[in-house]
């Protein structure tokens, strides 16, 4: 048993690079930018809409969150858009990423409280919350930590359960038989582009495509099992999915997709971009002022 | 003190219970749970079946106005600050209430102010019947009509 709960414990905060947490950091926080102004800027409308059309969530009930007036959701906006700044650069992380938790998780209550509720957000949601924990992590420290291990591991945790969670829930909902339905045919007649409608004239490709996405969706925690290429190739292919359904329904789930990036080695990517570059001797001079007069070809001149 | 980059035990405790409680929480909530339970509701979007041979319904509102006109509302942000699938989501209430299609015209009136008024909203039902999972036949019905105050 206690071997069981190590193991498990060991697996929750299995350490990672502090750099990777800094990088994921500005992603997300950046993220938040985009979400507020466009994405669930209903929010802001809200605030100066009809207070009758609320309907607040369970939590929000439980949390005795008031309808939106025009001063909340603007005192809200504010505290997320500075707090995400704030956080995105590493400055007291927990402190500044813990009202940005706050603010954004009240911001979506409401954004949530109208008749409507998304599926996309649980993974930016567990991200605000969990990244603080995580404390001060520089982009240039590699050093791995238990803590920043963890965040890591909630962040792909959540990206994970959002993709297996669904197939639970189609299960559930739709019944064994989901596959078989027409439902991709539906979200096409309601919101589907130029490029989709041809579709619903090939319903059996639009059913083959329902089985592919119910067993993805099944097969999504092999994103936690993979390594290296085989799990960057799946997170390549959930990544090309939303491109897809962004394309085909005009829905990006990009709160979600985002996110996705807490499988890759963010910090290799940034060290990638910040390599030294080699430069020839010479380099910037004119050759008129060379004073062999010929172009000077020194150490490792092709690797410009 | 544990050793740089390590957690404390308490630390790790808290991280580790507080984890795998929400990952219990969502599974429950998977097999039980609803809408209502957001942040930790079931991932429902298209979870449902709609069936080969069944009907695609979709919701509008349309509205005459103090210009004679008669408009489409758009149920948009900027619109009349509410969403399509929101008002869906409300639906029952719209047909039971109809007075509830009062607050789309004041929002309509508060957000442009230099429109002609909605004197009259419509609440109507588009629905696009399927045959072996191809679109067939159409139809509209009307669920709720509200004389603007």
């Amino acid at each position: 048993m206690n071997r069981a709960v190590a193991c498990l414990a060991g697996w929750w905060c299995r350490p990672a690079p502090a750099s990777r947490i800094a990088w994921l950091r500005v992603l997300t926080y950046a993220f938040l930018w985009l979400d507020v102004f466009d994405f669930t800027g209903d929010v802001i409308a809200h605030g100066y809409g009809a207070a009758e059309l609320y309907r607040p969530v369970l939590l929000a009930r439980l949390l005795h969150v008031p309808a939106p007036n025009p001063v909340t959701v603007q005192v809200l906006r504010v505290a997320i858009l500075a707090g995400a700044v704030v956080a995105a650069a590493g400055w007291r992380p927990r402190l500044s990423g813990t009202v940005v938790a706050l603010a954004y998780t009240w911001w979506q209550l409401v954004n949530m409280s109208y008749g409507k509720v998304d599926h996309d957000h649980l993974a930016i949601l567990a991200a605000v919350w969990v990244l603080p924990t995580a404390g001060v992590a520089s982009s240039r420290d590699d050093s791995r930590g238990e803590a920043a291990g963890f965040a890591l591991r909630c962040v792909q945790v959540a990206v994970t359960g959002t993709y297996f969670l669904s197939a639970l829930a189609k299960l559930r909902m739709g019944g064994p038989d989901w596959p078989t339905g027409a439902t991709f045919a539906w979200s096409i007649v309601r919101r589907g582009s130029w490029l989709a409608h041809p579709l619903l004239d090939v319903p059996h490709l639009l059913v083959a495509a329902q089985f592919g996405l119910l067993t993805a969706e099944l097969l999504s925690p092999l994103l936690l099992v993979l390594r290296g290429r085989w799990r960057l190739a799946l997170v390549l292919f959930w990544a090309s999915f939303h491109l897809v359904t962004y394309l085909g329904i005009g829905i990006h789930f990009l709160p979600t997709a985002i996110l996705l990036t807490a499988f890759l080695p963010l910090e290799r990517v940034a060290a990638w971009v910040r390599r030294p570059v080699v430069r020839e001797p010479g380099y910037g001079r004119s050759p008129a002022t060379s004073s062999s007069g010929t172009p000077r070809t020194g150490n490792g001149s092709s690797a410009s | 003190m544990p050793k740089p980059g390590r957690l404390s035990l308490l630390s790790r405790t808290w991280r580790v219970t507080l984890a795998t409680l929400v990952c219990a929480v969502l599974v429950v909530s998977a097999l039980a749970g609803n809408d209502d339970w957001f942040p930790f509701g079931p991932m429902a979007q298209f979870a449902f079946r709609a069936k080969p041979d069944g009907v695609i319904s979709s919701v509008h509102m349309e509205a005459d106005t103090s210009a004679g006109t008669h408009v489409r509302v758009p149920l948009t942000t900027n619109g009349v600050g509410i969403q399509r699938a929101e008002v869906e989501g409300q639906l029952g209430a719209f047909k039971r209430h109809p007075a509830k299609l009062q607050a789309i015209a004041d929002a309509w009136r508060a957000r442009h102010p230099r429109q002609p008024r909605y004197t009259k909203v419509y609440l109507v039902q588009q629905g696009i019947r399927l045959h072996d999972g191809r679109p067939s036949s159409r139809y509209a019905v009307t669920l709720a009509v509200w004389t603007v105050r």
